[in-house]
Parts: C-alpha cells; sequence; structure tokens
C-alpha cells in the first residue's frame, strides 16, 4: 500500500488536469456548489475517470471518447460515472446528459450519439420525443474496444426506463432526501425495500457515518437491487468509501494518497444491494464526478 | 445550592430530588496541556497516541500565551492535564504561575490520583495553589480496575490518593469512562465514591479519539448502559452530588437530560491533537430539537461498533411549524431535481449558526449580526455585522495552523475584514466575542456549512 504521503504512481499516461480560473463544479445531478477549498492549479475529478480507464486497459479509448464529448458540447456539462461489479470485479462507465428545463438545442439523445458515434456505437433510440430530464449511455471495455452495442437510459420524473432499439423497459424508481430533514422518509424507503430485511440487515453497513454526512440521499429501486446514493462527500469520505467496497488498489491510492490535490471536491457515491442469502450484500459501487 | 432549585423527579426517577446541575466549569475553565506520559495504561485512553509523543506545553509557552489576557477573559480555573502531570516535576511550578494569574481563584489538576497518597507530595502540590482534584475512577473494584488500567496495584493506590485529597481538604470530583467493561458497574462506582464526598460524579461515555473506525470494540451499547447510568445517575442525586453526563444520547437521559454537558474547556494543546478528535452524528440530527449544542448523538466510531440506534432513538421534534432557532425553512423538495444552491446554502448557513447559539439580528458588541455568505471558491464563511451605518465583517476559515490569523477556536481561524483606523479596536473587540461564543460549543472538527 502506498505512503498517503506520497502520491500513489499512476497507471495513466496522460497528463494529470488541473482545475483553472473558469472551472465549474457539479454534483451527480448537476447541481452545482462551491469546492470547498481552493481549487486553482488543483486536480480536477475527471483524473479519477481516466485512472479507471488506465486501469481497466482503455485509457486511449475512453480519453478519445472524452474527447468528443468535450468537444461536442463544451466542458463542464457532463457527469461521469464509474462503476464496480462487485462480483466479476470488473469496471464500467456511464457518462450523464442533463437537460432538467429542456432548454439546450444541442443536447438531445441524437445529436450525442452523433457525438459519440466515432467511439461507440450507441443502441438505443428514442421512440418518440420524450420528456426526459437526463439521459446516460452505459460504457464497458467491450463497448470502447470491440464495438459492442451500448444502450442508454432515459430519465423521466422519478423513473428510468433502458432503452435498447426503440424499446423501452422499466429499469428504476427513485427519490431524493434531504439527508438531515428528511431522514425519516429515508428510513421508509430503506425499510421497504425488499432487499433490506430490518430484523437482519444493519443499516449503517448500507449508510455509514461518512456517507451520511452527505447533501442528499437517494434511495432507489431496480429491477434487480435496491440502491441508495449519497451526494456530494468529501475526499476522506470517498477514499474510506473505495477502500470499504473493495475498489482496485490502484484506484483507491490514487485519492487516498492525494486527498490536499483532491480535497477541494465534492463526490457522489451509490451501492447497489441485493439480498444474498439474506443479507442486503453490495452487487455494484459507483463514484461520480463531472467534467 | 438552593434547595429552591430541587425539584422531584418525574416518572422513571421515582422520588429522588433533582438537584441543579454541577457549575459548568469548561465555559469557565483554562486547560493546559503538558507531561503527554503516563504511569497506567488504560484501555480506552483518549490521548494514545499523544504519549511519549507530544511536547506538551512548556511552562515558558503557558507563560507566553497568557501575556495575551483575552485568553484568560471569563477563566475563573486553569486545569492542568496531560497525560498524567503528576509525574512532571514542574507542576508546582506550574501551578504557582497559575495562581499569580488575575482572576484564577482555582487551579485543577486532572489525575489518576495514584502518585497522591504520598501526602507530602500532595500537600506541596496544595501548597503550590492546586485546590482541585478530577480524579478518574473507572471500575469500583481492584481486578476490573487493574484489568482496565492494565497495571497491578493501581486501584488500591488511587483509593489511598483518594483518602489523602479528603484527608487534606482538596475538592475532589470524578470521572468515569463508560465502556463495554464497566457499563454495568456504574452504580457500584458510585457506591465506592460515596464515602469520599466528591463535589460532582461525571460519567463520560467512551470517546473514541483515535479509534475512528471502532479497532478497540470499546464503546458499550447505549441501550445496554442506559439502565445502570440512570441508576447511578439517581444514586449520586439521591446522595446530594450533582452529576455530569458526557457523549451519552440526550433522548436516552429522560428526567436527567438536564445533567448532559458535552462541554470541554478551551485548551493549550498542540494542533495535532484535534486531527484525530472523534466525530459525531445522530440519524435523527436533522428533525430533532436537541441536536447540535444540547446533544451531540453518537460517535463515529459507535455507529461503526453497534450501528446508528435508530430504533433506539427518539427525535424530541418541535411542533408543526416551529423551527429550531434560527433554522431556515426548508421548501418542498423536488423528487427529480436539486431544489436549488440559495436554499440549500442558506439553510446549511442557519443550521451552522444555530449550533454556537448564533442568529441573524442577534447583538454582539453593539453590532447586529446583519448576514452570512459563503465564499466563492475558497472555504470561507463571512460573518457581516452592522451598527450605525459601520459595518464589520469576521471571517471564518478551516483551522490551519500555518494560517495567520486573528484569533481561533478549536475548528476555525478567524481573521476581521479591513476597518478604517478607527474601527479597529472595536473590530478586535467582536472579532474576539464571536471567537468566544463560538468556542464555547467549538470542541473540533467542526466544518463550515455547505
Amino acid at each position: 500500500m502506498a505512503n498517503a504521503a506520497d502520491p500513489a504512481p499512476r497507471r495513466a499516461l496522460a497528463p494529470l488536469e488541473t482545475c483553472g480560473p473558469d472551472d465549474r463544479f457539479h454534483d451527480y445531478i448537476l447541481g452545482e456548489y462551491e469546492p470547498i477549498a481552493p481549487a486553482l492549479g488543483k486536480l480536477r475529478s475527471l483524473n479519477l475517470l481516466v485512472e479507471s480507464f488506465a486501469i481497466a486497459g482503455v485509457e486511449r479509448e475512453g480519453l478519445a471518447l472524452l474527447s468528443a464529448v468535450r468537444g461536442g458540447l463544451g466542458p463542464f456539462r457532463t457527469i461521469w460515472g464509474i462503476k464496480r461489479h462487485h462480483a466479476r470485479g470488473e469496471l464500467g462507465w456511464e457518462l450523464y446528459f442533463y437537460d432538467f428545463q429542456r432548454a439546450h438545442a444541442d443536447l438531445s439523445i441524437d445529436s450525442v450519439t452523433a457525438i459519440l458515434a466515432p467511439h461507440l456505437r450507441v443502441s438505443g433510440r428514442e421512440p418518440r420525443p420524450l420528456p426526459w430530464h437526463m439521459f446516460s449511455v452505459e460504457l464497458s471495455p467491450a463497448g470502447l474496444l470491440e464495438g459492442a452495442p451500448s444502450a442508454i437510459d432515459i430519465y423521466i420524473d422519478m423513473r428510468s426506463y433502458k432503452c435498447d432499439g426503440a424499446g423501452l423497459a422499466f429499469e428504476n424508481v427513485y427519490t431524493f432526501h434531504d439527508a438531515r430533514t428528511e431522514i425519516e422518509e429515508v428510513l421508509h424507503r430503506v425499510r421497504s425495500c425488499v432487499h433490506f430485511d430490518p430484523s437482519r440487515d444493519q443499516l449503517h453497513r448500507l449508510m455509514p457515518p461518512h456517507l451520511f454526512n452527505c447533501h442528499r440521499i437517494c434511495v432507489a429501486n431496480k429491477r434487480h437491487a435496491d440502491a441508495m446514493y449519497f451526494s456530494r462527500i468529501p475526499t476522506p469520505a470517498l477514499a474510506r468509501f473505495l477502500r470499504d467496497q473493495q475498489w482496485p488498489t490502484a484506484l483507491a491510492d490514487f485519492v487516498r494518497t492525494r486527498t490536499d490535490q483532491l480535497g477541494h471536491l465534492l463526490w457522489d457515491v451509490g451501492i447497489d444491494f441485493r439480498a444474498i442469502e439474506g443479507h442486503a450484500t453490495t452487487v455494484k459501487s459507483g463514484v461520480y464526478g463531472s467534467f | 445550592m438552593a434547595a429552591s432549585e430541587s425539584q422531584s423527579l418525574p416518572q422513571g426517577g421515582g422520588d429522588v430530588r433533582l438537584l441543579p446541575p454541577a457549575p459548568p466549569w469548561p465555559g469557565e475553565s483554562l486547560m493546559v496541556t503538558f507531561a503527554f506520559r503516563c504511569n497506567i495504561a488504560c484501555t480506552f485512553c483518549m490521548v494514545e497516541d499523544a504519549l511519549n509523543v507530544l511536547p506538551g506545553t512548556s511552562l515558558e509557552a503557558f507563560k507566553r500565551a497568557v501575556e495575551d489576557r483575552s485568553l484568560l477573559q471569563g477563566v475563573s480555573r486553569i486545569i492542568f492535564s496531560g497525560g498524567e502531570v503528576t509525574l512532571a516535576k514542574e507542576l508546582p511550578a506550574y501551578a504557582a504561575f497559575a495562581r499569580s494569574l488575575p482572576g484564577i481563584r482555582h487551579v485543577r489538576i486532572q489525575t489518576n490520583a495514584t502518585r497522591l497518597g504520598d501526602r507530602r507530595a500532595l500537600r506541596t502540590l496544595m501548597d503550590a495553589g492546586i485546590d482541585e482534584f478530577f480524579v478518574s475512577f473507572h471500575a469500583p473494584e481492584a481486578a476490573l480496575y487493574d484489568q482496565l488500567a492494565q497495571r497491578e496495584g493501581s486501584f488500591e493506590s488511587i483509593l489511598a490518593g483518594l483518602e489523602s485529597i479528603v484527608a487534606e481538604g482538596g475538592s475532589l470530583s470524578t470521572n468515569t469512562a463508560i465502556v463495554a467493561a464497566n457499563h454495568d458497574r456504574l452504580e457500584a462506582i458510585v457506591e465506592r465514591l460515596l464515602p469520599f464526598r466528591p463535589q460532582s460524579v461525571e460519567f463520560w461515555n467512551y470517546w473514541p479519539r483515535g479509534d475512528e473506525e471502532a479497532q478497540r470494540q470499546m464503546s458499550a451499547r447505549v441501550g445496554d448502559v442506559r439502565p445502570h447510568l440512570l441508576g447511578a445517575l439517581r444514586l449520586a442525586l439521591e446522595n446530594g452530588i450533582p452529576p455530569v453526563v458526557k457523549w451519552f444520547p440526550r433522548c436516552l437521559l429522560g428526567p436527567f437530560a438536564r445533567y448532559l454537558d458535552d462541554a470541554q474547556p478551551k485548551a493549550l494543546i498542540d494542533d495535532g491533537y484535534w486531527t484525530r478528535e472523534p466525530a459525531y452524528s445522530c440519524i435523527y440530527e436533522g428533525i430533532c430539537a436537541d441536536a447540535g449544542g444540547a446533544c451531540s448523538g453518537l460517535s463515529h466510531s459507535y455507529v461503526e461498533q453497534h450501528g446508528w440506534e435508530e430504533t433506539l432513538l427518539s427525535p424530541r421534534k418541535l411542533p408543526a411549524g416551529a423551527s429550531r432557532a434560527n433554522e431556515a425553512r426548508v421548501e418542498t423538495r423536488s423528487l427529480v431535481k436539486d431544489a436549488g444552491e440559495k436554499r440549500t446554502h442558506a439553510a446549511a448557513v442557519a443550521a451552522w449558526l444555530a449550533q454556537f447559539g448564533l442568529a441573524p439580528g442577534m447583538d454582539i458588541e453593539g453590532f447586529r449580526l446583519q448576514g452570512a455568505a459563503l465564499g466563492r471558491g475558497v472555504a470561507m464563511l463571512a460573518l457581516q455585522f452592522e451598527q450605525g451605518g459601520e459595518r464589520i465583517e469576521v471571517r471564518l476559515y478551516p483551522r490551519d495552523p500555518r494560517r495567520a490569523v486573528f484569533t481561533r477556536t478549536a475548528s476555525y481561524d478567524m481573521v476581521y475584514a479591513r476597518v478604517a483606523p478607527a474601527l479597529e479596536r472595536t473590530a478586535q473587540r467582536l472579532a474576539e466575542a464571536l471567537a468566544r461564543t463560538i468556542a464555547a460549543q467549538d470542541r473540533g472538527g467542526r466544518s463550515l456549512p455547505g
């Protein structure tokens, strides 16, 4: 394990990106926040995404995709997510595109599909104009390296649908809550999750203190799992999360040994859990940032 | 204490009469820390990582520090703590200097008392000015005490120390750390202390400094502690001894909640000490009227070990439509998107102010707290004061020992924005008063809002 005082060696070949005077900072619903420490010259959250590409062996392909998105939409409009699939120990990614007011002419499923086309084959398409406020595109090593098709998820009101071809399949229902003033709603939502048994499972295993001290909590019910998301946690809490969720050591050490350089940032994390042998067990975890 | 202030204990307390809480000594005390070494090795020690590491406050550094008389403002007691300060041969010199300071009426040591059975040594300390002895007392019998202190014979030495203190006329109060090993012996501890007639008995629920992830497995479940703690408090009260409880959920104390006081005195201690101060939260802190100043909740270490206790704890809810002092109204949330930065920042700032008893409109040094603004691109909170057209802004930053500041609390660096020369002294007084207000609740580890 790398020494905390000594930045862990990187896997990525690309130079680290640092914050400029015009950088903007967003949580995973594109809510803008003030950095919690001076940001100029410190690391952008994107570096963690690039490091994860490198660890998965797709740095070149991943960087090309990011470059296309930034070139097509401009900076600080897109949310990235890194997922760890616990059963397989594999990393995956997702990009999220928000337009709450549907006010941006350049942001549509078709336009993003076109932007990604040289690098990724997006299989989903909107069957008719839908009142989404966000859609996302999943990325996998196979999608980036071998051109495997990527579905899109369309988020409407408090639900999401998987869109493959022109077909839509219900995927997810979710609610956001203030982590403090709406804790009773959070408890109600968690206790009513089919994959959480209040008589056997301990809430703090899903919601430890370093995640509870967040901005908002999201509880989601998916087809094959339930999920909790925690927004705007500080970098030390992210480091702990990555350790607890057994993320690749190189990625966890990237954060743990650079808390000063990342200390201005807030992060969002989530876990999908499923009842396995009677206990809520994390099957997927995710980290989110913006670029 | 005035008998008229006593009142009968309501349900759960039987017929014992409540006493007024012991005088709140932390607010009128300055703690000076040195002698970071010890002759016992308590398994739950809160300074274990500092022992033989921190250099402590030298007598010269103590003297230099109090040249700034604002440090002594409102202070009538100097407390020496470490480590075990009776191991330091310089202790009498510290005590004598403390006695020489203006306004100081008491000099206290926090001690395990193992060396105070030596009457001559004790007399030397008392002759130097020490009149109060705050003695750690963690078990009612030798087997458990020596196990907790990891030194055979500790218990007998401590009892000898207690006897000496009483015989020499010292003022005795005690402190019991509540941990898994002694949580069911709390009544017996009070019973054992009664012959010494302590001025107060304090029960400090395990304060897991340096044990952030509960590796010691030291905490007892608060539900298991509760009947024994209430029994111990009752026994103390029945014998006319006011108790104090620290770091225990207020909602579990029933009629004894008035004895919960988590305050600690301001301290001269190495900044490094605070980096491992335990964090506290309660799952109900956003909806409980007692959260923050009146109740710390549970340590994160406790939650790691035992969970949130969400079915055991019960928030004291405010009546519908009411809010905690100075808490901004929280607007109806959106299910699909954040309700907006302005609202969340306002609520966060209001909640932050409330935890220190601050509120917009209140007067400090004749100036009205007019507003608060979070820094853009920098971790800073600016508090804006106004009086008759004169404006003063006091800025708070996360504590950073490298930063040049006007004054500090345990968690914050404070400066005041540039003012006209004529207003300079006023700005200083205002910043000092604000620092005192915040410091009264700030034991370190606090953050800025938002």
